[in-house]
């Protein structure tokens, strides 16, 4: 990938470059180059839908990390009318890695946590936010701030982007499986709507904990699964260098998991990605968030929990299998 | 060095454990050492050990108190009353493999084959001392413990059982995390046993959770680390992410204590460690302490003891009979890779009844899939009177 750009979608990005070429120079310079660009326009739009059309999940799991993709603060930035971030596990520090804090959604409050990646090629943020890896006092904040939007009887909005729990020695000291753990449970059962948002890299066990709601919606092209398909080729075929395979059977996919019933909305995103539009798909899960809340709002708190719990009882519950899915 | 560490993170197996990650030296040539000849040598200590002095010591050497890992059946009859029944429960739970997923069908008919069991985990209602539980084991030889839709339904269900019928839940884990080959449907497992947890516990109710060697990743992060008290096995691996995971990420090595049972008691994560040979009685006085006195069974002296073994007894001597049963679950990696699959007939076989139990004896009295009703669960478990009778006879 250079500029960005990644190799299958070249093509079009350089046709899409002389068409932005010819439209300036007909500006600058008045020449009439519109039959020119009008020609380009549909070989770039056949070539979009080319390129597009059969685009694969490995090629999605490259966009779900592109260098540009909007982070948690960016969607935090143009969804709500108002943030203000809360710090602290009130155990061990603030862990930058996750962020979370009242947002305002129109005018209604919410509670928003989220892993935080830094955001484009800037190495000092990358480094203060651990590349998005978190810490257990991370996920403690989180349950923390969850906690206190079911207090006050607030919406949580959960924007997931995270490969996984940080594995450092430290993470490991602090407990963190146990803290994983205990978001999950106690996330399982919090008297308030919950809407999870996969945005970009939902990573196992790191994503689960801050994953579990009334609605699970998924941007197009984010990916979620019990592993990344790198490590399950490193453990399938002793080769990394498979993950595209990889990728394939772990079903991690929106569409997969849209089709395992997983999640309940897949969100479109622009062609090419979340970067190419990012107000757009800011946009696309404002309306979703909204829509669901509204939904929610109807059912009352005990009611919310048992539909919660449910629908993740039936995932693997054998009394009602779920159907062979054959590729 | 720094963008090498995401790529790092996301190249070698953290979570997943078909083949789990190596969890240290001791444990690696523990595995090795799991032959089912007469003597064994520890890989501790070196010493040579007669087999069946070994399994009379719990499978721990009594040298330098190396703990083997046990299968779940050992484990079973290592911690229950044998003159009382042990009612399994969904040994008939089985699915195969939801994603096509590649050779996941294989390799669970191997693993079926090879420990007898249907899944990774066996659960029942049974009774130690005088407290009817109920115990749940997971079992490392089948696919490394790991939780799949089928493990983690048994474990919410034996769960949701002893909610019903108002019994303390024992839970053996040893498990590398959570099945890669089911995906992330293997990783809802996570949120199910978590939640079966907490409803349990809001229902006031004892959840003891064992830890024996290993417990990682998506088991430690959702059941296993959850009981009101947690007792590790000495020397036990516990963590989340992996060492060799961890030593990717941040480019140096770990200490190689950082994940021993010893070292996640000293950071305040398990109550206490104890040996094997007093697990059964440590869990005794934990029931005692939370027993309401009336939830018990009588107790049965050793003279009045049936002179019938117990079906789990039973199903170990037909298992060591036919097959000399390794001493203790082998972990897949320490297999080669090409195992024969039993037969062709079974590998062509993909319903349930290809990894149903070989061993006769063993399973429920009860229907298994079937809700138990609040009354019969709620009973105190009696004595067989029946065997009694027999006895006096
Ligand atoms: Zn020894």
């Amino acid at each position: 990938m250079a500029n960005g750009v990644f190799e299958w979608e070249k093509p079009l990005v350089e046709l899409e470059k002389r068409i932005a070429e010819l439209q300036s120079f007909t500006q600058e310079k008045a020449i009439d180059f519109s039959e020119e660009i009008k020609t380009l326009e549909r070989k770039a739009e056949s070539l979009r839908r080319e390129i597009y059309a059969n685009i694969t999940p490995w090629q999605r799991v490259q966009m779900a990390r592109h260098k540009d993709r909007p982070t948690t603060l960016d969607y935090i930035e143009m969804i709500f009318d108002d943030f203000m971030e809360l710090h602290g596990d009130r155990t061990v520090r603030d862990d930058a890695a996750i962020v979370g804090g009242l947002a305002s959604l129109n005018g209604r409050a919410v509670t928003v946590v989220g892993p935080q990646k830094g955001r484009g090629r800037d190495t000092k943020e990358n480094l203060l936010r651990n590349f998005g890896l978190p810490h257990p006092e991370g996920y403690r904040k989180a349950l923390r701030l969850m906690r206190q939007a079911a207090k006050f009887k607030r919406p949580i909005i959960s924007l997931i982007d995270v490969v996984g729990a940080f594995p450092g020695v430290e993470a490991e000291e602090r407990g963190q499986g146990v803290v994983i753990a205990e978001c999950i449970r106690y996330m399982s059962f919090l008297e308030v709507p919950i809407i999870c948002i996969i945005t970009g890299e939902g990573g196992s066990g790191g994503a689960l904990a801050i994953g579990v709601g009334d609605r699970l919606l998924m941007l197009e092209n984010a990916w979620y699964s019990v592993i990344s398909p790198e490590m399950c080729a490193q453990i399938l075929w002793k080769d990394t260098g498979r993950a595209a395979e990889a990728a394939e059977v772990l079903h991690l996919t929106a569409a997969d998991l849209r089709a395992l019933g997983i999640i309940d909305e897949v969100l479109s995103e622009p062609l090419g990605g979340a970067h190419r539009n990012p107000q757009q798909v800011s946009a696309t899960m404002k309306e979703a968030i909204i829509r669901h809340l509204d939904e929610l709002a109807t059912i009352p708190a005990d009611q919310l929990v048992r539909q919660r719990l449910a629908r993740f009882r039936k995932i693997g519950d054998l009394r009602s299998p779920i159907t062979s899915f054959s590729n | 060095m720094v963008s090498k560490l995401r790529d790092i993170f996301r190249s070698k197996p953290k979570y997943v454990t078909v083949k789990p990650i190596a969890q240290g030296k001791q444990e690696q040539k523990a595995k090795a050492q799991v032959p089912d000849n007469t003597w064994i040598k520890c890989p501790e200590c070196n010493v040579t050990l007669y087999r069946k002095d070994l399994e009379r010591n719990l499978n721990v050497c009594e040298k330098c108190d190396h703990h083997y890992q046990v299968d779940a059946r050992t484990r079973i009859m290592q911690l229950i009353e044998p003159q009382y029944p042990f009612e399994e429960y969904d040994a008939d739970v089985t699915q195969v493999d939801p994603l096509n997923f590649p050779s996941y069908a294989e390799k669970r008919e191997r693993d079926a084959a090879k420990t007898g069991l249907t899944e990774g985990v066996v659960t029942g209602k049974g009774v130690i001392g005088r407290y009817p539980v109920v115990l749940g084991v997971l079992d490392f030889g089948f696919m490394g413990g790991s939780m799949g839709s089928v493990v983690g339904e048994k474990i919410t269900r034996a769960f949701a059982r002893a909610t019903e019928a108002k019994l303390p839940v024992v839970l053996v884990s040893s498990s590398g995390g959570a099945r890669m080959q089911e995906s992330i449907i293997s990783l809802m497992q996570m949120q199910k046993t978590a939640a079966a947890v907490e409803t349990h516990s809001r229902a006031g109710l004892l959840y003891i959770s064992v830890l024996a060697n290993p417990t990682m990743a998506g088991v430690y992060g959702s059941f296993a680390s959850q009981g009101d008290v947690n007792i590790a096995e000495p020397g036990a691996t516990v963590g989340f992410a992996g060492k060799g995971v961890i030593e990717a990420a941040i480019g140096k090595s770990v200490p190689a204590n950082l994940q021993k049972a010893e070292t996640v008691y000293a950071n305040g994560f398990i109550d206490l460690i104890v040996p094997r040979r007093q697990l059964k009685e440590t869990i005794e006085k934990l029931l005692a302490f939370h027993s309401d006195g009336i939830n018990v069974v009588e107790p049965v002296s050793a003279d009045e003891a049936p002179t019938q073994e117990h079906p789990l007894v039973l199903a170990e001597a037909a298992v060591a009979a036919e097959s000399s049963a390794p001493l203790q679950g082998v972990s897949a990696d320490e297999e080669p890779a090409e195992l024969p699959a039993a037969s062709e007939d079974e590998a062509d076989v993909k319903d349930d009844k290809a990894v149903k139990p070989v061993k006769k004896g063993r399973g429920s009295r009860k229907a298994k899939a079937e809700p138990v009703s609040d009354k019969s669960e709620a009973e105190p478990v009696a004595p067989r009177r029946g065997l009694k009778r027999r006895r006096a006879t």
